[in-house]
């Protein structure tokens, strides 16, 4: 038996309207480093990234697989698994310190398995996992889950957690959520499990969320439902969203900014608008080609670009899109492109960015 | 309750008379139906009936592209596994122009004829991790299929195999490589050539781009519209990616727990939908504009469980123009012409709703 939501049916309220500015950095990653030392050699899964989060604002991070932004997320959070390393770079919280106060800390300088990491992670910074299914433990109750994050952060009794429980998961969207606190994971629906998970995310009103992937096992009407959620929830709490995906859709529905990443580097940065209808490295320009469009046919056959992306160990030196870029000069500036600001606010990794523009 | 326990009952949607099939009809599905049964306690009784094929009828042009859309549990890939005679049908027909025997009913047929027909129908399956076995070489992968069919022998094999690897872009050096030396794409592109290995007439691909990057899945695609003109191959396209179907389809068929809700041209379909559920599907596909982004249709609910359908029309519990009539009727599949494109809707209420499609 699979509970349903019934809810009466409903047009969504227009998304978007005006995106809050000027907010304050929540987030800063300057010049992060993970590595993977392997037995056959040195993985730079991130190599160099920076970026903030700002609250009430969604960064969008894209990019194929490999190219390090789960990586990124889980440096974050430090969960990333064995053998990969932070090797450089700060990751910078600015969090309030109750009194309007702001304090800095540096992630990276802290134990792993400390308990000032074990303090923010699920607190202050939360964390959805892209498969709804393996994020839940099959043996514990909805209510399980939610309730051991609550009283892990917060000094509450069982009656108070599970009241925050309630609140929590009524606010994500699950009604009878008393009903829902007795259910195992296996016995809700994908949309519903997928919201159980992000319940259990802010149920600590963290100011940040990482969501890795949080639509991609889902079916396109329960995505666009849990997008619009998460986008409702975030004008409600004012976090900063830090979205992982490799689907443009996703990053064209719900970020404010874009970084656009490729074996471990940021090869372009830009507010979302900017980034669709200007892009300018060839990678984020190929990207956007390759997807199909939906509506009246424009062409018959995609552009794709040339090749695959080269094994990790092997990346290719100077910039590492070379192989596959089809404006590639060897012996000039292409051989170390720099990361800089072409324009206000945009950012390439690509010398020949104007010129191919 | 009573129903479900009966046997599978007489279909209660008449669809288009395909009886006759057209001559340039390759494959003509009618009324096709598949229920699993649901067997409880130590005797294996039968409780009831998981309806994921539900009355389905198309058909299927030579040479053409033809999209099969709809959400997870819509009976797609089911679907796709009866053309196969991966299932034995409930009921119904799969009449399919074969090039040997002539028109054919797969559903039908004996285990000996069943192998002549399968040469002539293969599959590209969606994950390109499980789909091939890691412990046999590319040579024994690609192969096969021209073993088991007494197609080639030895030498010869080797020699078809390096044609076919060439075909879909692989070095031919690779063959005595295993799965495991190759990226996703790669993979798919293998699968392709096994599936491509005995010249079949028509090719089920089931998901075949959605475990693919999206630089990959552009070339996959290409690959496959490359390959359809080269060898004149028929395709049926089972995807959940909206665009990507429309992409590649000539016609498309949307399907909502296990029945077809509407089938027409591909972008006539999407550009002026007829039915309320290929609305609210077009409308949840996010935008690839930021500076576009729009109003939704929420579906409230989950989809229709198969195993205990509502009666009527299935959608009618999420649809914001069910009237009393979709409770209790079910909608036949017909013909429905508004805005000078003609599709096959399954709605009672097609010509007075003014549906929104995409935007152009």
């Amino acid at each position: 038996m699979t509970l349903t939501i019934d809810a009466p049916a409903h047009v969504g309220e227009a998304p978007g309207g005006p995106r809050p500015l000027n907010t304050p950095v929540v987030l800063e990653v300057k010049d992060l480093k993970t590595h993977f030392s392997l037995r056959e050699g040195n993985v730079p899964a991130v190599d160099g990234v920076s970026y903030r989060l700002y609250h009430g604002r969604t960064l969008g991070v894209v990019g194929e697989s490999g190219c390090g932004k789960s990586v990124t997320a889980q440096s974050v959070l430090r969960i990333v698994p064995r053998p990969g390393k932070i090797v450089g770079g700060e990751i910078l919280l600015h969090r309030d310190r109750g009194n309007g106060a702001r304090e800095t800390v540096d992630l990276t300088s802290l134990d792993p398995t400390g308990k000032e990491i074990r303090a923010i992670r699920g607190n202050e910074i939360a964390y959805i996992y892209q498969e709804p299914m393996s994020a839940l433990s099959p043996v514990h109750t909805i209510g399980k889950h939610i309730t051991e994050v609550i009283k892990l952060h917060q000094k509450v009794g069982d009656e108070q957690a599970r009241a925050i429980a309630i609140d929590t998961l009524r606010r994500v969207g699950l009604p009878r959520a008393d009903e829902v606190l007795t259910r195992y994971p296996h016995q809700l629906s994908g949309g519903m499990r997928q919201r159980a998970v992000i319940g259990i995310a802010l149920a600590c009103r963290p100011a940040i969320l990482i969501a890795d992937e949080p639509t991609t096992a889902l079916d396109v009407t329960t995505e666009a439902v849990i997008l619009d959620l998460l986008r409702a929830l975030q004008n409600d709490l004012g976090m900063a969203i830090q979205i992982i995906t490799h689907n443009l859709g996703v990053v064209a529905e719900m970020a404010d900014e874009v970084v656009v990443m490729y074996l471990g580097r940021q090869v372009e940065q830009a507010p979302v608008a900017e980034l669709f209808h200007n892009p300018l490295h060839p990678y984020t320009k190929a990207l956007l080609k390759s997807m199909p469009k939906l509506g009246r046919k424009t062409a018959e056959r995609l552009e794709s670009i040339k090749g695959m992306v080269p094994d990790p160990f092997s990346i290719p030196k100077g910039c590492a899109f070379h192989t596959r870029c089809p404006y590639y000069l060897a012996g000039t500036a292409c051989d170390a492109p720099e990361w800089r600001e072409v324009t206000p606010n945009h950012w390439v990794r690509c010398s020949r960015a104007e010129e191919l523009a | 309750m009573a129903t479900v326990m009966d046997p599978p009952a007489a279909p209660q949607v008449k669809v288009v008379d395909a009886a006759q099939p057209q001559p340039d009809d390759l494959l003509v599905v009618n009324d096709l139906s598949k229920f699993f049964p649901i067997k409880k306690g130590f005797w294996g009784k039968v409780v009831g009936y998981v309806r994921a094929v539900d009355g389905v009828s198309f058909n299927v042009k030579e040479g053409e592209t033809l999209g099969l859309v709809g959400e997870s549990g819509c009976g797609k890939t089911t679907t796709a596994r009866l053309i196969m005679r991966g299932y034995l049908p409930t009921s119904g027909e799969i009449n399919f122009r074969d090039a040997g025997l002539g028109w054919v009913n797969v559903a039908a047929l004996d285990s000996g004829k069943l192998r002549q027909v399968r040469r002539n129908v293969q599959m590209i399956f969606q994950d390109p991790y499980s789909s091939l076995n890691p412990r046999m070489t590319l040579r024994e992968i690609i192969g096969e299929p021209l073993l088991v069919n007494n197609v080639a022998k030895g030498k010869e094999i080797d020699e078809r195999v390096a044609e076919l690897m060439r075909f879909v872009g692989l070095p031919p050096d690779y063959m005595v490589r295993y799965p495991h030396a190759f990226s996703g794409g790669q993979r798919q592109r293998i699968g392709i050539a096994r599936a491509l290995a005995l010249r079949p007439q028509l090719v089920v691909c089931d998901e075949p781009v959605s475990a693919l990057d999206v630089s990959i899945q552009a070339q996959t695609l290409n690959l496959l519209q490359d390959l359809q003109e080269q060898f004149g191959l028929t395709y049926i396209f089972v995807a959940h990616d909206l665009s990507v179907v429309q992409h590649v389809s000539r016609r498309i068929v949307v399907m909502y727990a296990g029945r077809i809700v509407e089938f027409g041209n591909a972008d006539s379909l999407f550009l002026d939908p007829q039915h309320p559920y290929t609305e609210a599907l077009l409308s949840a596909v996010p935008t690839k504009d930021p500076t576009k982004r729009k109003q939704r249709i929420y579906l409230s609910g989950e989809v229709a469980d198969v195993t205990n359908p509502p009666p009527g029309c299935h959608f009618h519990p999420r649809c914001r123009y069910a009237v009393d009539l979709c409770k209790t009727a079910v909608p036949p599949l017909r013909e429905v012409s508004q805005n000078g494109s003609s599709h096959l809707v399954a709605c009672h209420r097609a010509e007075e709703l003014d549906l929104v499609g995409v935007p152009e």
